[in-house]
C-alpha cells in the first residue's frame, strides 16, 4: 500500500508540473486558433457550470 | 484549461471538445475518489465491521454530493432571482459543503447502526486530502477556482471561453480581440501541492508508533489543517462566482467556523481529561 501511495503522490505531482508546464508554455498563437475555433460557439456549448466553468448554464442558457 | 487541451485533443482524435473536458475533469475527480475509498478499506482491515463501514461510506456519498451542491443552487436561485430546475439540475459543487455533509452522514449512519463513528471517519480523512489534490486538478484543467490576477512568474492564462477569461471579460479587463485571460495565480495547483504535504502530514502522524493517535484525533487533525490550509490560499483566488463578503469568502468563514469547533472540541477533551 506505501509503494501505491508514493505512486499516487508521484503522479500527482507529475501531473502538477506538467499541467503548470504546459500552461506556462502554451504560444500565444494557439490560444488565437482556439480562440477563433470557438468564436461562435455559445459559453455554455464550451462548458458548463461550476467546478467545469461557467455560471450561465444554470439560466443564461435558458434551461 | 482543460478546454484547450480537449480543443487539441479534439483535432487529433476527433472526438468532441466538451466530451473531452468532461472526461479529463471525472476522470481525475474519480481517482480521487478512489483513492479514498481504496485507503479507507485498507487501514480498516481486520475490523469485523469493515464491511458495514464500507457500505455506509458508498451509501453517504449522493448525501455529500447533494451537500455540495446546496451552496451553488442557493447562489444561482439568489442571482437568477428565481429556482428553476436548471439552476439545481446543473451547475458546480462546492467541496466544504460536500465534505462536511458526507462527514456528518457517516457520523449519523454509525449512530444508526450502533457503531463507533471514528475508525471510518478517521481511515475517510486520513486519505481525503489525497484524492483532493486530484480533484484540484480536475479543477485546473475545467478552469474553475482560478486564481487571482498576478504579475509574478507563476501567472497563467486561461484561454477564450474559460471562466477566467470570462469573469475578466465582463470585468472589462481584456482588450476586444483578447484570446485568453489576464495572467492568474495557479491556485487549484497551490491547492494541490497543499493537500498533498497535508496528507504527508497525516500518514506522520498516523505512522508514529509511539504513542499512536487516539479515536477521532485523525478527523480532528484533517479538519484543521485542511481549514489553514484553504483559509491561506484563499487569499490567491480570483473567481467571484465563490462569494466573498466583507473581504473574506465563503470557504473562509466555513474554514473559521470548523476551527472554532476543533478548538471547543478539543479544549472540552483536556477539561474532561481533568
Amino acid at each position: 500500500m506505501k509503494l501505491v501511495l508514493a505512486i499516487a503522490c508521484a503522479l500527482c505531482l507529475t501531473l502538477t508540473g506538467t499541467l503548470f508546464a504546459f500552461s506556462q508554455a502554451t504560444p500565444g498563437e494557439s490560444y488565437a486558433a482556439y480562440a477563433d475555433a470557438t468564436r461562435n460557439a455559445t459559453s455554455c456549448e464550451l462548458s458548463s457550470c461550476g467546478c467545469l466553468g461557467l455560471r450561465c448554464s444554470c439560466f443564461d442558457c435558458g434551461k | 484549461m482543460g478546454g484547450f487541451i480537449a480543443f487539441l485533443l479534439s483535432r487529433a482524435t476527433g472526438l468532441d471538445v466538451f466530451v473531452l473536458v468532461q472526461a479529463g475533469y471525472l476522470i481525475l475527480g474519480l481517482t480521487g475518489f478512489v483513492i479514498v475509498f481504496a485507503g479507507a478499506r485498507r487501514d480498516l482491515a481486520g475490523d469485523p465491521r469493515r464491511g458495514r463501514y464500507l457500505l455506509l461510506f458508498l451509501a453517504a456519498l449522493p448525501l455529500g454530493l447533494a451537500g455540495a451542491r446546496i451552496i451553488p443552487i442557493v447562489q444561482d436561485a439568489l442571482l437568477a432571482g428565481r429556482l428553476t430546475f436548471g439552476i439545481v439540475a446543473s451547475g458546480g459543487l462546492v467541496f466544504y459543503g460536500g465534505a462536511l455533509a458526507l462527514l456528518g452522514a457517516l457520523r449519523l449512519g454509525c449512530r444508526a447502526l450502533g457503531l463507533s463513528p471514528w475508525p471510518l471517519l478517521d481511515a475517510v480523512c486520513r486519505y481525503a486530502p489525497l484524492g483532493h489534490a486530484f480533484g484540484r486538478l480536475g479543477c485546473f484543467f475545467g478552469g474553475c477556482c482560478f486564481g487571482a490576477v498576478t504579475d509574478s512568474p507563476l501567472g497563467i492564462r486561461f484561454p477564450a471561453g474559460s471562466p477566467a477569461y470570462l469573469q475578466h471579460k465582463l470585468a472589462g479587463l481584456l482588450p476586444p480581440n483578447a484570446v485568453a485571460s489576464l495572467p492568474v495565480h495557479p491556485s487549484q495547483l497551490y491547492e494541490a501541492l497543499g493537500d498533498l504535504a497535508l496528507f504527508g502530514l497525516l500518514q506522520y502522524a498516523g505512522n508514529r508508533r509511539d504513542r499512536g493517535l487516539p479515536p477521532g484525533r485523525m478527523t480532528t487533525l484533517y479538519l484543521a489543517g485542511y481549514a489553514v490550509l484553504r483559509f491561506v490560499l484563499e487569499f490567491w483566488r480570483g473567481d467571484t462566482i465563490r462569494g466573498v463578503y466583507y473581504g473574506i469568502s465563503t470557504s473562509q468563514y466555513v474554514a473559521l467556523a470548523i476551527l472554532a469547533g476543533v478548538l471547543v472540541v478539543l479544549l472540552r477533551r483536556r477539561a474532561q481529561a481533568q
